[in-house]
């Protein structure tokens, strides 16, 4: 199993498995064909790049969604059958005075979403938002994505 | 009183060997870094054994620089379970400070500064139920620790520097700190850490205090007067 650190972006065919320890609101985008096993995961940190910078592709949601959609099809995987999961943009500290504000989690999101619905990916599950981290596992053997919690136990999507 | 340790011996700064900061500082930079690293925890050391009433003993300070993805390593590791308290910085320094307790040390914490007949049992033992008592006593302590802190950094400086109020959570190192990194990745791809741990020996708590100034701070930062370590003397020029 290989762990994704912040910004980092990885693609792999099955029987890999792609983790991410202790996503906070940093987001995790897993894109696969489940034809042919095909498939890659990003850690994302914030929506889009500075302007004028092209380096760090894996840090920001326009450009990892990007490269991970482009890396997914070189391995052989067919852009029209990729699916997407999205999970992570939690918000982990309230400070009262910014309650009502959209946090980097929530653009986050917002922005990987978008990202994926620009490339043409149909997006098959969300597991997004709230006040906790997450440990996620991406399989790419069945296309499963496995979120654990420190209070809720493990889900799969 | 604090019992701070003093080994020269081990005071070596090491600035990480991958990548510079963006505004590449020189060793001189990072022994001041390293000197008020020291001095904020130390203040922090010793208000909260002044709380406690028990002596408290300061582990040697570090600054150091570390690329981005390798800040989630510095608390144990992006999964291990926490107690973190995280404030923002204002002022003419910005930054961030996050205190950090292993989760199985929150009822310790707790038993030693809420008094026995509030504490309701809330199942603190796990470290995710914890009651607003229990809540706001911890996020007392982080208020009075970055005050502490920020206050030694504020005399050595000469600025003012302000926390927000303590944002509370218990879970994985790696998502406490996210934010941390976000908030740097626009400008930079290496974080200067300022880092301490204080311990109090008869319960064997121990927390660790971070500091990670906003690239646009470090040019205050490295304004300190620091008279007593020979850093002074070396610095640039």
């Amino acid at each position: 199993m290989k762990a994704l650190r912040a910004g980092e972006l990885r693609v792999a065919e099955a029987p890999a498995r792609l983790a991410i320890h202790g996503l906070g609101s940093c987001v995790a985008v897993f894109v696969y064909d489940p034809r042919v096993r095909v498939g890659g995961m990003a850690h994302i940190l914030l929506p889009a790049p500075p302007k004028g910078s092209s380096d760090h592709a894996g840090r920001y949601a326009t450009t990892a969604v990007a490269a991970v959609v482009a890396e997914s099809i070189r391995l052989g995987a067919k852009r029209a059958a990729l699916l997407a999961k999205v999970t992570g943009g939690s918000r982990m500290f309230t400070y009262d005075a910014h309650k009502d504000r959209p946090t980097v989690g929530d653009k986050n999101i917002e922005a990987a979403l978008g990202a994926l619905r620009e490339a043409g990916v149909e997006i098959i599950a969300t597991d997004v938002g709230g006040d906790h981290g997450r440990t996620v596992v991406a399989d790419l053997q069945d296309g499963s994505l496995t979120i654990t919690t420190v209070r809720g136990g493990s889900k799969v999507v | 009183m604090t019992t701070a340790r003093r080994r020269r011996g081990n005071r070596t700064v090491r600035p990480a060997p991958h990548r510079a900061p963006r505004r590449n500082a020189p060793l001189g930079d990072m022994r001041r870094f390293h000197v008020l690293s020291e001095a904020g925890a130390r203040n922090a050391a010793t208000a909260l054994s002044q709380i406690l009433g028990r002596p408290l003993r300061l582990a040697v300070p570090w600054a150091r620089v570390l690329p981005l993805e390798k800040v989630k390593e510095m608390a144990g590791g992006a999964s291990r379970v926490v107690c973190a308290l995280s404030l923002k910085v204002y002022g003419e320094a910005r930054g961030n400070l996050l205190v950090v307790f292993r989760r199985e040390q929150v009822p310790i914490l707790l038993g030693l500064v809420v008094p026995r007949a509030h504490a309701a049992p809330s199942g603190a033992g796990d470290g995710h139920t914890l009651n607003d008592m229990e809540r706001s006593a911890l996020m007392e302590i982080g208020n009075i620790l970055a005050c502490a802190y920020l206050n030694a950094l504020s005399h050595l400086l000469g600025v003012s520097l302000l926390p927000s109020i303590p944002g509370l959570a218990v879970d994985m190192v790696g998502a406490v700190t996210d934010h941390l990194l976000i908030e740097l990745a626009a400008f930079a791809d290496s974080a200067v850490v300022l880092a301490s741990q204080v311990h109090e020996p008869a319960s064997g708590l121990k927390g660790s205090i971070f500091f990670l100034p906003h690239p646009s701070a470090l040019v205050v930062l490295s304004r300190a007067q620091v008279h007593r370590a020979p850093a002074a003397r070396v610095g640039r020029r």
